[in-house]
């Protein structure tokens, strides 16, 4: 074999396994919706949301549908304020549907969780979500817990 | 018009001026050597004619050019430097390396091809053309050099120690097959050595370097009386090893 | 002191105008598009054992550390998200880029002077070639373009090392080691995207410095020498130096 095609056929299996590796990452690890472009935004606000983050990401029934876009601080109540964005734009949430900050395992990442309500009227693009779960503390728990035992004595 | 114009008062390497006052010319057809102990600058000579030392005051004119970073590919383009070491890459065929050389030139593909083969056949390497530089000999591989250097019919071309570091009977055969080149091909060149012997052989007029200046230019007599003491004792011990 | 401060800015003005040279050269492709693909098997495919046996042995060493830490705090379920995101953002193209740094660095520097010494680039001279086309822009992109596929190849082997030290040696659940990466805690866009921005400029770096070295080779073996060894020291602090960079401007 010429030395050229030696170098030409090692070339070109690099570049090969670049490829794979490349779709090999891909599918193991997660994805971040091309924001901006598809789905629609919507908002909620919350009393705690400590631990969420920009994209945190959103489940529905266990599926993640998209992800947090931005959190703020509402001047005049001092609560949580979420934006968080929708990436189907033909799947629409029920206006009695409640949110809630979770918690994967005890320890693991922050995640909002949309519980769908029964109505027949729906959220649209921009509005809020205005039933809403704040974020289980560990901390406070344990105090509730620590002041019910002390409360049995 | 002369095809080289060195007349230069100073070169310097470095900040330090290691040549002062060096001039002389060389006319079509005829050949010029350089001598002098190591490390006098001869090779430096050849450097500023070819564009590649600009640490120099005074002037070095290739065919009526000024020899300078602006007009360096048209000098280049006039001139061909014999390299003291291999100037061959080390990654590619003899053949390749020659291709190399000539990829420049605009002349058709055919006509490369054939003047690469009548290099080669003329300097008996036909054989080695698809080895590499490092399966060559020693004496194969400054006759590759050679090649290289002859391959674009230069007008000048600028010998830096072509023969150095041969054993004597592989530098009598190079030196015979050179001169035989050279009259084949008829170029006019400049020959830097530090051997006395080999340069009268192949040269028209010599120039004597020592200690930092021109010591005498001419013949083998002219050498001989012009020079002071030391390089007397130079040209003597250089002439009858 | 105050000649000190002016040598550096005098090299550095200097490596950034060898930098532009070799970027202008781009305009006679057909002397580097053969040489690159050449120097993609040099760099590339030469480095790639080193790559693979390195990313082996990343892999398992920090699944191991993590997997002591994660356990102290129970918090196992998100071992590989942990893993991944250490090893996509900085340890992958950190540990390629010092050990290309070591391996391509010194070879290419090496090569340049030698190069250099037997005057090799002067006759590339007299033939009119540019030695920026011909030697230097095949061997600079060639840095750029493999490194992050050597990246992409250490990502892919590390984190099946990590997968094989908690699933086949701790006995963890296939599912659970596979699930935190894809449940969103570690972003292909941003995490593995981000390693190979990076690595890209790595290589461009490692290239840059080592050319710069050789080709300003001082006289003799010893300058040889030196050359080289500048190579690896400056490209490797400059990756450690352009990791806290690039990490501040990409997170």
């Amino acid at each position: 074999m010429k030395k050229s095609h030696i170098v030409d056929f090692s070339v070109g299996a690099f570049f090969i396994l670049a490829i794979a590796a490349f779709f090999f990452l891909a599918t193991v690890t997660g994805r971040t919706a091309n924001s901006g472009s598809e789905g629609y935004e919507l908002s909620a606000r919350f009393e705690d949301v400590s631990g969420l983050a920009n994209n945190s990401v959103v489940r529905l029934s266990g599926v993640i549908i998209g992800q947090v876009e931005d959190i703020s601080v509402l001047h005049d109540t001092y609560s949580a304020m979420v934006r968080f964005r929708i990436d189907d734009p033909g799947l629409k949430i029920p206006d009695d549907s409640t949110i809630g900050v979770y918690t994967e395992g005890i320890l693991g990442a922050k995640y909002l969780a949309i519980i769908p309500g029964f109505s027949e009227e729906y959220v649209k693009p921009g509005q809020e979500i205005l039933r809403t779960k704040s974020a289980v503390v560990l901390e406070n728990l344990f105090s509730k817990i620590l002041l019910l035992i002390g409360t049995e004595k | 018009m002369n095809l080289v114009d060195f007349n230069v008062s100073s070169i310097s390497q470095g900040g330090n001026e290691i040549l002062s006052d060096v001039q002389f010319s060389l006319p079509p057809g005829k050949s010029i050597g350089v001598i002098g102990p190591s490390g006098v600058g001869k090779s430096t000579i050849l450097r500023v004619i070819a564009g590649f030392h600009n640490e120099y005051q005074g002037e070095c004119k290739v065919e009526g050019i000024h020899v300078s970073p602006e007009n360096e590919k048209k000098v280049r383009g006039k001139l061909s430097f014999l390299f003291q070491r291999s100037p061959l890459m080390e990654d590619m065929t003899l053949l390749e390396n020659l291709e190399l050389a000539l990829l420049f030139v605009k002349i058709p593909k055919e006509e490369k091809k054939e003047s690469i083969y009548e290099v080669l056949d003329r300097l008996k390497l036909s054989h080695a053309m698809r080895q590499y530089p490092d399966q060559l000999s020693g004496g194969m591989r400054r006759r590759a050099v050679l090649a290289a250097a002859i391959l674009r019919r230069p007008k000048i071309l600028l010998c830096d120690e072509p023969f150095t570091g041969q054993d004597p009977v592989t530098k009598d055969d190079l030196v015979q097959l050179f001169s035989l080149i050279r009259e084949e091909y008829g170029f006019s060149m400049i020959l830097v050595s530090h051997d006395v012997r080999e340069t009268l052989q192949l040269c028209d007029e010599t120039i004597l370097l020592m200690d930092g200046k021109l010591q005498a230019k001419g013949d083998k007599e002219a050498l001989m009386s012009g020079a002071s003491d030391r390089a007397r004792r130079f040209m003597e011990l250089g002439s009858y090893v | 002191m105050f000649d000190f401060l002016i040598n550096i800015f005098v090299g550095m003005g200097r490596f950034i105008r060898f930098i532009m040279s070799i970027m202008s050269s781009v305009v006679s492709p057909y002397l580097w598009v053969w040489q690159t693909v050449v120097q993609i098997n040099m760099i590339g495919v030469g480095s790639l054992f080193l790559i693979c046996i390195a990313s082996i042995f990343i892999g398992l060493v920090f699944t191991f550390q993590m997997y002591m830490i994660l356990n102290k705090f129970s918090g196992l379920s998100q071992l590989s998200s942990v893993v991944a995101f250490g090893i996509f953002r900085e340890l992958s193209p950190v540990v390629t880029g010092l050990l290309i740094a070591g391996r391509v660095g010194s070879t290419v520097a090496a090569e340049l002077s030698q190069l250099r010494q037997s005057e090799q680039v002067d006759s590339l001279l007299m033939w009119g070639i540019s030695p920026y086309a011909y030697l230097m822009l095949p061997r600079f992109l060639a840095g750029i373009v493999c490194l992050p596929v050597l990246v992409l190849v250490f990502d892919a082997i590390s984190i099946y090392s990590s997968w094989a030290y908690a699933v086949l040696l701790k006995g963890m659940e296939n599912q659970i080691f596979w699930n935190p990466l894809l449940d969103g805690n570690v972003f292909f866009e941003q995490d593995v995207l981000y390693g190979l921005y990076k690595s890209m400029f790595f290589g461009g770096l490692i290239i840059s410095v080592a050319l710069f070295q050789g080709f300003y080779v001082k006289r003799g073996v010893s300058g040889m020498a030196q050359s080289s060894t500048k190579a690896v020291v400056y490209a490797s602090l400059g990756i450690l130096a352009m990791d806290y960079l690039l990490s501040q401007l990409l997170y």
